[in-house]
């Protein structure tokens, strides 16, 4: 009888192993292609309007253009950057748009492996508004305050903000104030409803959450930068990708550029474009004047604003959602730096993050 | 045999099933360490060949050490996270809900069981609706108890009572369905009458099926906390669940793992609590030694 035992879990033992080997030769299935140049490109990116290069090079066909016939570009959104990490983890998207925070802790989670970001996308456009009769932030006490998500870039900034003028909130929704991580459609129809008393969030749901829902603006977050430039959105890069296929990345670089200068030089075409795309992800269209109550709050360049990153990345330490991470090497700009040059544009910098 | 002759006569005869027992060997710490071992090895062994073939996976590249991380490193995060109050704190709150929600659901179960047994227009009214229930995936009740309940304590609870439930019924009416008429005859000429009846007859006899229908119920009640812990993040409730979903949050593997083995844990330890029920209860009605 103990020997028949011993069989049976010998043969289940082998069965594990041989499923785990099995999965473990199934990998590498990526996007394959020769000589540095994938096949297709993968590329996230949220429906905010701090991400409008990405809503109008797609939708004007702009990264497509760049990346030639050679090259597929397979667009996803997300709702948050958290989830845009996740994503990149697990090898489901090459690049995305996303802000700093979640692309410095993707950067510690996988101690500097998984990700690098190679060309800054906006600075500004985002801040706390509230509902009347709230006017200080000791009258946060005991409101319920939405972030797109737990970690992600406006969630670190409201918490740390918070923290600076003495009041304490959980990660569970619990303290002083009540943080709830929401989706930020929902945080328009939820404010309208009454169940929360503001929101941290970014473009355009800053500005709709004004002109449509009575807020007002608490902290507009340009006012607690130097200069009132700090990086909202920046493009990162899969680091194994990025080694693979510079020359994809390089056509996305293109892509990039290309849209950020069109963004500039014709908004009143770039709002359409990009509200053009937003309907055709959310089913709806915004109120043009949204847009462009959203764009005068926005700056558009391919700069990283390199020093508010280290600033970001202590505000997640403060606020206990990160632990201390040495962010040198973050930036692979050379790509970047190259095209500008042969533009003949200025060259930007990481400075002290410089690898 | 020299253990046998101080036992009375009475034992001896106690269950002809003795006789199919080989004789009993001499006691002593030797014995009772191979018993040990003989009940430890294989569980030891199971978790080898899992920690293996982790690690042997991870060793294969198959995806990068912080999507799948070495055995070592959620060590490492169980070691660290496992020793703080504020994870026991999570886990008193994550079980109360579970023993709230499990009681619930017995004390609904039951009444409907014996209604349902005891009545016959009734099963056939809700007989088969109970089973029916009892297919269903509790995680579909979510989104209207959070519209009935909003996000609350009461949205988990609901879903988790209406998961259990309907095990539970449905293994006390099948339990009492097989209860030997005889026995019935048997209480009804000793006098027993009505809840005299159900306390002292029928519950008793119909206990292995009910216990069976506990360890279900549980098995449904712990995956519908789950899901409501995932789904429905109460404000200021830092459950095991909600843990779960801030390491999500976080992008950190390695916390996301420590939670699912400690889920697994928590599994493990209450299907022992209701494997020793069921011993017991096997050795009450001399089904075992």
């Amino acid at each position: 009888m103990s020997s028949r035992r011993y069989r049976l879990v010998a043969v289940i033992a082998a069965f594990v192993l041989a499923a785990g080997a099995l999965t473990a030769c199934g990998g590498g299935d990526d996007a394959a292609g020769s000589g540095g140049e994938a096949g297709t490109l993968r590329l996230g990116y949220f429906p905010n309007i701090t991400h409008a290069p990405a809503l109008v090079g797609v939708q004007n066909g702009i990264f497509a253009e760049k990346l030639g016939a050679d090259v597929k570009l397979e667009p996803t959104t997300f709702n948050a950057g958290p989830e845009a990490i996740e994503a990149l983890f697990s090898g489901a998207i090459d690049a995305t748009y996303i802000g700093p925070n979640p692309a410095i802790n993707g950067w510690a989670k996988s101690e500097g492996t998984a990700l690098r970001i190679i060309a800054g996308s906006t600075s500004g456009g985002a801040g706390l508004v509230v509902r009347d009769g709230i006017n200080a932030p000791a009258d946060l006490k005991g409101k319920k305050i939405a972030t797109p998500q737990l970690g992600n870039t406006q969630d670190v900034a409201l918490r740390a903000w918070l923290k600076t003028n003495g009041l304490n909130a959980d990660q569970q929704g619990g303290g002083d104030v009540s943080i709830l991580p929401t989706a930020n459609s929902d945080t328009v129809t939820s404010f309208a409803a009454g169940d929360l008393d503001g929101a941290w969030v970014p473009e355009p749901f800053f500005s709709t959450l004004i002109n449509k829902h009575g807020a007002k603006v608490l902290v507009d977050e340009k006012d607690l930068w130097p200069g009132g430039q700090f990086v909202t959105t920046h493009l990162i890069v899969r680091a194994e990708f990025l080694e693979e296929h510079p020359d994809t990345v390089k056509k996305l670089l293109d892509g990039h550029i290309a849209a950020v200068d069109y963004v500039n030089a014709s908004p009143a075409e770039a709002q359409t474009a990009a509200n053009a795309h937003l309907e055709s992800l959310n089913g709806k269209k915004l109120d043009p004047a949204i847009i462009e109550a959203a764009w005068k709050n926005l700056t558009y360049t391919v700069d990283p604003v390199a020093t508010s990153l280290q600033a970001s990345a202590q505000h997640a330490q403060d606020v206990g959602l990160l632990d201390p991470v040495d962010l040198k090497g973050i930036y692979a700009l050379d790509l970047l730096n190259e095209k500008l040059r042969a533009l003949g544009k200025p060259e930007v910098s990481a400075g002290e993050l410089a690898p | 045999m020299a253990a046998d002759t101080g036992v009375g006569a009475a034992e001896r005869v106690a269950g002809l099933d003795r006789l199919e027992l080989g004789p009993r060997k001499d006691g002593g710490p030797g014995v009772w360490a191979r018993k040990l071992w003989k009940g430890t090895w294989p569980k030891v062994l199971a978790i080898v060949i899992v920690v293996g073939a982790w690690q042997l996976v991870v060793l294969a590249e198959w995806r990068p050490v912080f999507v799948l991380p070495p055995p070592s490193r959620v060590f490492d995060e169980l070691v660290r996270v496992v020793p703080t109050a504020s994870f026991w704190d999570s886990v008193l709150l994550t079980m109360g809900r579970a023993a709230t929600g499990f009681g619930l659901a017995v004390a609904i179960g039951m009444i409907i069981g014996i209604a349902v047994a005891r009545f016959q227009p009734l099963r056939a009214a809700i007989g088969s609706l109970i089973t029916g229930m009892q297919t269903m995936p509790s995680i579909v009740w979510f989104p209207f108890a959070i519209l009935l309940f909003k996000i609350s304590e009461e949205a988990i609870l609901f879903v988790v009572v209406l998961g259990a439930a309907p095990s539970i019924a449905n293994g006390l009416i099948s339990g009492i369905d097989y209860v030997p008429p005889t026995w019935k005859r048997v209480g009804q000429i000793l006098g027993m009458r009505g809840f005299g009846l159900y306390r002292h007859l029928i519950i008793p006899a119909a206990l292995p099926s009910f216990v069976s229908g506990l360890k279900q119920g549980w098995a449904f009640a712990w995956r519908s906390l789950m899901a409501g812990e995932l789904l429905v993040i109460v404000p200021g409730a830092l459950s095991i669940g909600v843990r779960l979903q801030t390491s999500r949050d976080l992008n950190d593997a390695p916390g996301l793992l420590a939670y699912v083995i400690i889920v697994l844990c928590v599994g493990i330890v209450v299907d022992i609590v209701f494997s020793a029920a069921d011993k017991a209860l096997r050795r009450r009605w001399g089904l075992t030694v």
